[in-house]
């Protein structure tokens, strides 16, 4: 955890749910498990409030919480889960690109709510939607719930939505930890009726629930089918967006655009296919997909895209031999492989950017030699030497590049050693990375200070648009250009030009969300191997 | 030990001609923290736009605005100004007008509940008003009785004598309580209008009320 994802993840919650939550949360980050009394002695705030803090907090996923050997309920923050809100646009969007408009307010609804029972959600959403009908005039007859209904059944079959992990209790029925699930699958058993009831959760009185005590379930976790029906009474009620499935989705759709650009949209759609079909058949961990047949890939392609065996043979050769070796021979994806790849090219886009395409050309050599002396790197970039040398300089101050003694004699002279410069991606791409944080955190801070510096200008504009909508129903031409002009010409450019810098910054921390996800998938994925040989 | 007394004389231990510096040139001191702003070679190009990055930044805008209006969003207490100041009334928060959110507290620790029925018992003087009561209203029914009995004992006077002294001493004592009573209240009246200028003045919002409900176990006040 560095400093500079603090700093962000703070900026990220101020601007979401306001101070107090704010420094309860940062307070929570910096240290590990923390009980209520003891947030609130290093807050110095008000008990009322550290306590409506925390709900927000836990209602919103970041912070859960356990008891710990002396009985006391301890809290515990997740930086991760803070700075998925920089990604929320990109799920909301990521819904409606593959279930439609429906499913964008379900998903947007469950992101705001933190987590929700999915009648009030599904109720929400096709009260927005028909509202929206009514106000377009359309003459599409009214959205039932059942349509609504259906469509979040979908997302929970696509794995975009997932029930809450459910509460522990003790003895006397108090609420004191959150569950930790034994089997994945029961977060993703598919809404029953009793879901839609609106207040399904509270009603349900803490007795009924330790009916069926958790030792119970535990035992049975190897039976999936037999623990399902069982955890069905128990099962949370609530609802929650499941990041980790829309972070595959953007991993596989970042390896079909690179297959798009390397090679064409057909070999893309074979891409999407094997990427498709590995879906439902690969643990999400793994670095590598579920090997595929030939004639699998075959058949699951689309109808109105399928190509000749022929054809198909020549375009899974391509993929395996061009790029950076996403699909191997055996007929599998290698997930590692492409996230590699992808975030490599990420680097060499900021190598671009910011030394030139000069520079770039090293970079390259670097990344193909792996170890290389400085002659070799200047001869083989085909650059002249000074000015080679200055740019690989520069990278080496700004630790894109890295720097390997090797002395033939003890004492290590300069004149009996080799240097080698390499590139060790890891810890670029950690660079990278903080500095992408700190770029987050700097984009949020400036436009606030951008809003808040037009803030009076932006309050006047809020109050005309007011009066004019308020005036429309009467229809009154003049007094409407009248309201109008009560923003100065002057007031509208500078107006103008607050919003052109808003969006850009806005873009801007959207895009480097982008490239966050890229970085931390990346690492992520050099971590897992270690996790997997522990257990 | 020779050696490294030797070698201080010479400025650096390494030869410097190998890192492409001339006998004569000078190593830059760094005296000073690198620049805040690092200068940058090459101006960054403006965020690339499309449709669905516009689509995104208007969502997030949303998703913002409704975040704010939501009731996650916890606001600060107002704070007391130098004055009180009558516009104050309508100066409303980020999410005033948002609906109260009431966690479900089944899904909650319970040590994260506001306790309302402690407080309601901290200000209750009432629930000892009413015990008060209770103690005396055995009283009235057999003052009612005794009442009676004086009726009854008016109406042949010559019977039961003693018991009749008795129960208008009962009698006066109660009429002498309920003047009392009378008088205080006549008191509290000439009070409120002695002093209204400041007690109506004086209005306690409630705000600071109950932030110590820790320490209420000291019992109804009086």
């Amino acid at each position: 955890m560095s400093r500079l994802k603090f700093e962000l993840c703070e900026q990220l919650l101020k601007e979401c749910y306001g101070d107090i939550v704010a420094t309860v949360g940062m307070s929570l980050l910096h240290n590990k498990a923390t009980p209520l009394a003891m947030i609130i002695h290093r807050t110095k705030m008000e008990a009322k409030q550290v306590k409506q803090a925390l709900c927000s907090l836990i209602q919103q996923n970041i912070v859960t919480f356990h008891q710990n050997n002396s009985g006391l309920i301890e809290y515990s923050g997740s930086a991760d889960a803070i700075l998925c809100r920089l990604r929320f646009p990109h799920y909301i969007h990521c819904a409606k690109t593959l279930f439609g408009d429906a499913a964008e307010l379900l998903v947007e609804e469950l992101l705001v709510q933190g987590r929700s029972t999915l009648g009030d959600a599904v109720n929400k959403t096709v009260y927005k939607l028909n509202e929206s009908l009514a106000a377009s005039g359309s003459s599409i007859p009214e959205i039932s719930q059942n349509l609504i209904k259906d469509k979040a059944s979908i997302l929970v079959k696509a794995r975009l939505i997932r029930r809450c992990e459910d509460v522990c209790r003790d003895k006397d029925g108090k609420v004191i930890s959150m569950n930790v699930t034994f089997n994945p699958e029961l977060l993703f058993d598919s809404p029953r009726e009793h879901d839609y009831e609106r207040t399904a959760g509270s009603k349900r009185s803490a007795a009924e629930i330790s009916e069926v005590p958790l030792k119970k379930v535990k035992l049975e976790t190897g039976d999936a089918a037999s623990s399902l029906g069982k955890q069905n009474d128990t099962g949370s009620s609530y609802w929650c967006v499941n990041v980790h499935q829309f972070h595959h989705h953007f991993r596989d759709q970042a390896i079909i655009s690179a297959v798009a650009k390397i090679i064409d949209q057909k070999a893309s759609e074979v891409m999407r296919t094997m990427l498709r079909l590995s879906e439902t058949k690969t643990v999400p961990t793994d670095p590598i997909s579920a090997h595929l047949s030939f004639t699998e890939i075959c058949t699951a392609m689309p109808k109105d895209k399928i190509m000749t065996n022929n054809v198909m043979d020549q375009y899974l050769k391509c993929l395996s031999e061009n790029c950076c070796g996403f699909v191997t021979r055996i007929g599998e994806s290698d997930f590692f492989k492409a996230v590699e790849a992808l975030c490599i090219s990420e680097i060499e886009t900021i190598i671009l950017e910011r030394f030139g395409s000069k520079a770039l050309r090293m970079y390259r050599v670097l990344l193909a030699e792996k170890q290389v002396e400085q002659e070799q790197v200047v001869e083989k970039s085909m650059l002249p030497p000074k000015e080679a040398k200055e740019l690989l300089y520069r990278m080496f101050a700004e630790n894109f590049v890295t720097l390997t003694e090797l002395s033939k004699a003890p004492d290590h002279a300069p004149a009996r050693t080799f240097y080698f410069f390499n590139v060790n991606l890891l810890q670029v791409s950690r660079m990278l990375l903080e500095k992408c944080y700190k770029a987050a955190a700097n984009v949020m801070v400036r436009r606030q200070k951008c809003i808040s510096e037009n803030k009076r200008l932006l309050d006047k504009q809020e109050r005309v648009d007011a009066i004019i909508s308020s005036l429309d129903v009467e229809s009154a031409a003049e007094q409407k250009e009248e309201i109008e002009q009560m923003v100065t010409l002057s007031e509208r450019k500078q107006l103008k030009k607050v919003g052109e810098a808003s969006k850009v910054l806005e873009t801007s921390e959207l895009l480097l969300g982008h490239t966050i996800f890229i970085l931390e998938a990346f690492i992520n994925s050099t971590v897992r191997p270690v996790t997997v040989l522990k257990k | 030990m020779a050696g490294r007394g030797r070698g201080r004389g010479r400025g650096l231990s390494i030869n410097i001609e190998a890192l492409g510096l001339g006998r004569g040139e000078v190593l830059p001191s760094v005296a000073q923290p690198p620049p805040l702003y690092p200068p940058l070679f090459f101006r960054p190009l403006p965020p690339a736009r499309n449709s669905d990055l516009d689509y995104m930044v208007a969502l997030r805008q949303e998703l913002r605005f409704s975040l704010h209006k939501s009731p996650y969003y916890v606001n600060a207490p107002h704070k007391a100004k130098d004055i009180e100041r009558y516009s104050d009334k309508y100066m409303l928060g980020a999410n005033d007008g948002a609906q109260k959110w009431e966690p479900d507290w089944n899904m909650f620790p319970a040590e994260l509940q506001e306790k309302r029925k402690r407080k309601l018992k901290a200000t209750g003087a009432k629930p000892n008003l009413k015990a008060a009561r209770q103690t005396k209203a055995p009283d009235v029914s057999q003052l009612l009785e005794k009442l009676e009995k004086v009726d009854e004992s008016r109406e042949n006077p010559d019977d039961e004598g003693n018991e009749n002294e008795e129960t208008e001493e009962g009698v006066k004592k109660e009429k002498n309580e309920d003047e009392d009573d009378e008088e205080e209240e006549e008191y509290d009246e000439e009070d409120l209008e002695e002093e209204t200028d400041y007690n109506l003045a004086y209005f306690d919002n409630g705000e600071g009320y109950g932030d110590d409900d820790e320490d209420d176990d000291e019992g109804p006040t009086y």
